[in-house]
């Protein structure tokens, strides 16, 4: 008996034994890290969730009690953070497009209202995949500009595609309550859209505008910065698939640091651009892209290939938020450009936009992109738009706030589109 | 050897060791929450140094490190929810994430970014109380607040600013957490750091006391439909009301 009460008294204490150090192994970190630690909360690991927005609207407006507000500043995450969940099932329950013609499309604009402006027309059918993660219904619709609008007790979806001249509505199961609740809590208006009023004919009907002027951050621009004898983070060559142990490594005469491995190649400027580029070989390979096909195939490719420059620029510790600013298919070739996005501002590098992505056969078999850390600096005011307008000429333009780096600054700027971003 | 010999040394050897563990363990939470409290009053002495007037008190009396925390939507939870109020129901799924449960005692819809509907007659403050119960889970540190309009919600103790449910003409609706379990995302924030960033906030803001502070959760619906709990400070400066992230330090309203 003895003898029995000592064999599980030495059990107990191995077992107590193995579970002290492995809280001691674990003290030293935070509190909310050892429950983390023990099972109690897992860790959330934002790279393996899809990219909740591969595309995002440039301007984001709410209709609400007091008439247009069109978020300004910081103000468009706030915004856009708010109206995503609303706006993803609208989309995602859209039954029915039907085309109506632009003076219906206008009329519909008036009352509660939450409205969206892309600086390119979005394939309706990708809108719907990279905002609900659903297939659409339709393959030819596009939308530059869109809103959710009150339609007798429902939510409808009305959008235009400005680069066709087309306009649509769409009815959807969007909780009506739920939208006209947070329209209302929009007391103040701070803009109208240009048809509502006289003196703004040189920009499209819908096109919101600021009735006084608008205040926007300036941001300090920093270099991502590489190891004294010019190598690279493995992890950030872990994150193109490149092995740091087998590549080998070369210096160009103005400072380019290249890293080849088989027919792959990387190249990192001390200005920040990286160039990825596979001849020959299979590139990035992205995640399904075989069970997929057609229209589907492309809309996943997309966003397989945000999330893979999100991941880069983690890597770098550059972390950005990308949109997609295009998308271009030609033999066999997919090429999607994407732009980055600061406080809901869209952003224009030095050479044009932060990044240019090739995808064939599934894999991305090229990169260009421009890695930089953005922190604010000050605010500026935008010219008020009722001067602006006397600089802008013709008219069916539609406006834009942008942020262009110039050296180790970002500076928001009105620029305005016909036929392309100007 | 004598076995039983063996076994009375190896006893011995492991209760010493486990002696030196426990022990070990004790010293370091206790030099950890001595460190904290030593950072959190310097903090608080350099914001006073400033000319900031701040009731130390206040700022010492909150947790010593909070997380920001996500939580995935979980449709076993909302069916368990729903089944909480009706019988024999019917579901249909229009899509974006909409998911409704219709019986012949009423109807709940779930939505995208936690957002639910309530049509039922005659519920009673019980079966509402059931209805959200399954809050985040057992065990978590969710906890159901009564509210004068309804229903809150607060983790460990904290509560969250965005999860409430009220009644409305047909019923009742808000945003509420419907998940069994919620995972960090590394984000957090020490005691220290937030009254730092709280005097850095304050400067900005040209104020120069707090009448209160309280640390709060700031539910954020995202668009895959999870949601996110963001530590956030809520300082009362006179009618000022500011609502600070404690994570980065920025203004959120």
């Amino acid at each position: 008996m003895r003898e029995k009460l000592k064999s599980l008294l030495l059990v107990a204490l191995c077992i107590s034994t193995v579970v002290l150090l492995m809280v001691n192994l674990s003290l030293g970190i935070e509190d909310e890290q050892l429950s983390t630690s023990l099972g109690f909360y897992e860790s959330y690991n934002a790279d393996a969730q899809t990219s909740g927005s591969t595309v995002r609207p440039a301007k984001i407006a709410v209709g609400g009690a007091g008439g247009l507000y069109l978020a300004s500043g910081g103000e468009a995450s706030a915004m856009w953070s708010s109206v995503s969940p609303i706006l993803s099932e609208a989309l995602g329950s859209v039954t029915k497009i039907t085309a109506i013609d632009r003076e219906e499309f206008l009329a519909r604009l008036n009352g509660y209202s939450i409205y969206t402006g892309f600086t390119f027309s979005v394939p309706f059918h990708m809108l719907q995949f990279w905002w609900t993660g659903e297939q659409g219904l339709s393959s030819v619709q596009a939308a530059s500009n869109m809103a959710l609008v009150e339609d007798d007790g429902r939510v409808s979806l009305v959008f235009c595609d400005s680069d066709k001249g087309e306009y649509y509505s769409a009815d959807t199961a969007a909780g009506y309550d739920r939208f006209v609740e947070f329209c209302m809590s929009y007391s103040e208006s701070n803009a109208f859209f240009a048809g509502q009023r006289d003196g703004y004919q040189m920009f499209v009907p819908y096109e919101p505008v600021w009735a006084e002027g608008a205040w926007f951050h300036v941001y300090s621009v920093s270099l991502p910065e590489y190891s004294e004898d010019g190598s690279v983070d493995e992890k950030l060559l872990s994150a193109f698939g490149f092995n740091p142990f087998l590549a080998e490594t070369y210096f160009t005469t103005n400072g380019d640091i290249v890293y080849v491995e088989g027919y792959k190649a990387l190249s990192f400027s001390s200005e920040g651009r990286v160039i990825y580029s596979s001849n020959g070989g299979s590139g990035i390979p992205i995640e399904g892209y075989s069970m997929l096909s057609g229209k589907a195939a492309e809309a996943h490719a997309v966003t397989a290939a945000a999330n893979v420059l999100t991941r880069i620029c983690s890597a770098a510790s550059c972390p950005a938020e990308l949109s997609v600013a295009g998308i271009d298919e030609n033999n066999g070739k997919t090429v999607i450009v994407f732009e980055r996005i600061e406080d809901g501002v869209m952003v224009t590098e030095s050479d044009g936009y932060t990044a240019v992505v090739t995808v064939e056969n599934g894999s991305i078999t090229a990169i260009r992109l421009q890695l930089g850390s953005m922190s604010k600096l000050s605010e500026s005011m935008l010219l008020p738009l009722d001067l602006a307008s006397a600089l802008i000429d013709g008219s069916g333009n539609e406006l834009f706030v942008r942020c262009r780096v110039d050296g180790d600054t970002a500076v928001p700027e009105l620029c305005w589109r016909r036929g392309g971003v100007r | 050897m004598n076995w039983s010999r063996a076994k009375t040394m190896l006893i011995m050897l492991l209760a010493a060791v486990n002696i030196y563990l426990a022990f070990n363990i004790y010293v370091q939470l206790h030099e950890s929450a001595e460190r904290e409290t030593t950072m959190a009053s310097e903090a608080c002495d350099l914001l006073e140094s400033r000319g900031f007037h701040i009731d130390r008190a206040v700022l010492l009396d909150l947790p010593e490190t909070v997380a920001s925390y996500v939580f995935e939507r979980n449709e076993e939870a909302e069916a368990n929810a729903a089944g909480v109020l009706l019988e024999s129901m019917e579901e249909s799924t229009p899509g974006g994430g909409i998911r409704t449960f219709v019986s012949e005692n009423g109807a709940v819809t779930f939505r995208s970014g936690g957002f639910v509907e309530i049509i039922y007659d005659g519920m009673t403050e019980d079966q509402l109380a059931a209805f959200l119960d399954p809050g985040t889970g057992e065990g978590t540190g969710a906890e159901l607040l009564s509210t004068e309009d309804g229903y809150g919600l607060s983790l460990n103790g904290i509560r969250i600013k965005g999860a409430k449910i009220e009644k409305n003409a047909s019923g009742y609706m808000g945003t509420w957490i419907f998940s069994s379990s919620g995972k960090t995302d590394g984000a957090s924030a020490s005691r220290a750091s937030l009254i730092l960033n709280m005097g850095r906030l304050l400067g900005e803001s040209g104020l120069a006391s707090v009448d209160d502070a309280e640390c709060i959760y700031v539910l954020s619906p995202q668009q895959n439909g999870s949601l996110r709990l963001v530590p956030a400070w809520q300082l009362s400066c006179g009618e000022t009301i500011l609502l600070m992230n404690a994570v980065t330090g920025e203004l959120m309203s």
